[in-house]
């Protein structure tokens, strides 16, 4: 999941990275509006943390600019202020959640979690496809098996949010180049041919017939090998 | 306070009626005097003419010669009478047939009653005539005179009336164009009070213009304090929450301990308080101009903002589409946001909210199908803010601050039970302005 967070302050900016790093976010930081604003056009983010009381540019005129270029990007707010006139408002520019400063780390992931999956049409709390579950807690995947029971998958993070990003759009073929964009930060060192690794891995973990491969078009999750068989 | 309509026209008719009836004194009484003074000076001139007419030689009789006097005084009773009385021998007029007229002391009396019922004003003159005085009376009545005086004084009584009458309509009708003006004001002023006009616009009188550009000149500068005050408190808001995001970040990183936990306490404690305060200095309250525009519309976005957020629960939301309420927008979309964020977090799946405009105020309900609050929770809940279950920030807050915007708006707020849902039923009623 490529997250774009865009914070003014320094501290939180950096605070906050670092902890979305640790749960499983390819996580890009811009600390001015103009910065941000780019970032967020030019990058294929998955999901958007906006901070509204920005010195240079305001937060809503940023969201308003790139509703207004198509950008779909799920989009959370953070304000300051608290007044819920300005919530509307931000609902109105295009926004898809609000949170207000000060807030618990937790309640950031909760909502973010949960408008990733709103953005990816997974209704429910967890996602899970078939036998496979995902625990965003604790990163790794639970294996369902009628026959073998449950079995916990310890994952990396790199396979962690490959697993995750495949998982919220089942039978989607992506290219590789797009998976590493969606699983690495801007400033990650990128070579297309990592992915190639990490789906055999996943392979490995779960089942070969979990994770396929459409030549010269990419990889695909395919959501009936994870039905369980009768 | 007094009207000044009442005002003006009680004056402006004591003043007129006052007028009309010295003037009618006055020209009453001189027109009893102007006659009364024509009467004498013919008079006058028959008592020469009778002077004239006398010729007496003593010792011989009295002559009067009747071709020259006027002939009325021939006639008998005719309100004509002379008597001339030379040395103790006093002659009649015919007209005086038997009678004669009555004694008088002064050159001039007035209202002397006279034969057949008449009402004499009689004159005396002596003059010497062959050393001898002679004394000439002469009397007329005035009955008739006096009929026609009284008939004309009442005649200029009524006159009088009718035109004050006329005058007092007529001036009615000036004081209430001339007042009208400040009726517009007022008007002006109590939409303004209600919000559906945001500034006094009419050009008026030069005597009230300074008035009704000082009134607008006010309600630009309260709405300019807000609007910088409000901007402010969100600086300040945003200078303070920041760091204090970093702190809590920077607490949960510690490993636990009794200190970090106090701590954190305090940390809470900082940040509720400051919600607070910035949501009480926030809130508008009644100022003029203050309106609510499009409820319906702010609203609706609302509580699809909130779905979004709590996409499990279903909010059911019933205001009329042209309610508009007198109050500051701000203030109301925080009463709203708090209440139904609130409800949201508690309800299982079902909330309800419903506003509509009575007679003398807005009724406002917000119900849920939550486990409700405890009747002895209430209190504690509007008036501290106390958080009844940590697990779920923010509440209790929120409704402290509804509590206290509904109270600068003079309002009152309720809690009870659902009786359609069984949780929390939120009731505030909202005075008209």
């Amino acid at each position: 999941m490529r997250l774009l967070l865009i914070e003014d302050d320094p501290e939180l900016c950096h605070e906050l990275a670092s902890k979305l790093a640790q749960q499983g976010f390819a996580v890009d930081s811009a600390q001015t509006g103009v910065d941000g604003a780019y970032m967020g056009e030019s990058e294929p983010h998955d999901i958007i943390i906006l901070d509204l009381g920005l010195p240079d540019v305001p937060g809503l005129d940023i969201l308003a600019q790139w509703r207004r270029k198509n950008i779909a990007t799920p989009v959370l707010i953070l304000t300051a202020r608290g007044a819920w006139h300005e919530k509307v408002e931000g609902f109105r520019a295009g926004a898809d959640d609000y949170l207000t400063k000060p807030f618990h780390f937790e309640e950031l992931l909760v909502r973010l979690q949960a408008l990733i999956r709103r953005a990816s049409g997974v209704a429910g709390a967890n996602i899970v496809i078939g036998n496979l579950q995902l625990d965003e807690e604790s990163q790794s995947a639970i294996w369902n098996d009628a026959q073998a029971g449950l079995r916990h998958i310890e994952l990396t993070g790199i396979e962690f949010r490959l697993l995750r990003y495949m998982m919220l759009h089942p039978k989607r073929v992506f290219s590789a180049t797009h998976l590493v964009e969606h699983v690495y930060d801007f400033n990650d060192e990128k070579e297309s041919n990592v992915i190639e690794v990490y789906v055999s891995r996943l392979r490995k973990k779960l089942a070969k017939e979990v994770i396929c491969t459409r030549r010269g078009q990419g990889y695909y999750l395919d959501p009936d090998a994870l039905q369980a068989r009768p | 306070m007094y009207s000044l309509n009442k005002r003006l026209t009680l004056s402006l008719a004591a003043s007129l009626a006052l007028f009309f009836l010295a003037q009618t004194l006055m020209i009453g009484r001189e027109v009893e005097v102007l006659s009364e003074h024509n009467l004498i000076s013919r008079m006058k001139h028959d008592q020469e003419a009778l002077l004239a007419a006398l010729s007496w030689q003593p010792p011989a009789q009295i002559k009067i010669d009747p071709l020259r006097i006027p002939e009325i005084y021939e006639r008998p009773f005719s309100g004509h009478y002379y008597q001339i009385t030379i040395a103790g021998v006093t002659v009649y007029s015919r007209s005086l047939w038997d009678e004669k007229l009555p004694a008088q002391s002064t050159p001039v009396a007035r209202d002397i009653p006279g034969p057949v019922g008449q009402h004499l004003l009689m004159l005396a003159q002596t003059v010497s005539l062959h050393d001898q005085s002679v004394e000439i009376r002469i009397a007329e009545d005035v009955s008739h005179v006096e009929r026609t005086t009284s008939a004309f004084q009442r005649h200029l009584l009524l006159f009088a009336a009718a035109a004050v009458l006329a005058l007092l309509v007529l001036q009615g009708w000036l004081v209430q164009s001339g007042l009208k003006p400040l009726l517009r004001i007022r008007k002006q002023l109590s939409q303004l009070e209600k919000g559906e006009i945001d500034r006094v616009s009419i050009a008026t009188a030069s005597e009230i213009m300074p008035l009704v550009e000082e009134i607008n000149r006010l309600v630009d500068l309260i709405r300019l304090r807000l609007d910088r005050s409000r901007h402010a408190l969100g600086d300040l808001a945003h200078a303070l929450k920041t760091p204090l995001s970093v702190v809590g970040q920077i607490i949960q990183r510690q490993p636990e301990s009794a200190d970090m936990a106090q701590l954190k306490e305090q940390l809470q404690g900082i940040e509720q308080r400051i919600d607070r305060e910035l949501a009480r200095a926030r809130t508008a309250g009644h100022a003029p101009g203050g309106s609510w525009s499009d409820p319906s519309l702010d609203l609706g976005d609302l509580t699809r903002m909130l779905k979004q957020v709590f996409p499990d629960t279903h909010i059911g939301l019933d205001i009329p589409a042209a309610l508009k309420i007198a109050a500051d927008r701000e203030d109301m979309l925080e009463v709203f946001g708090n209440l139904l964020e609130n409800s949201c977090k508690w309800a299982r799946g079902e909330i309800r909210c419903r506003v509509r405009a009575e007679q003398e105020h807005y009724v406002i309900q917000v119900e849920d199908d939550g486990p409700g609050i405890a009747e002895s929770e209430y209190k504690s809940l509007l008036m501290r803010g106390a958080r009844l279950d940590e697990s779920r920030p923010g509440h209790g807050l929120g409704l402290a601050i509804v509590n206290e915007i509904v109270a600068a708006y003079d309002g009152e707020i309720t809690l009870g039970r659902s009786a359609e849902l069984g949780g929390l039923m939120i009731q505030i009623i909202l005075p008209h302005p």
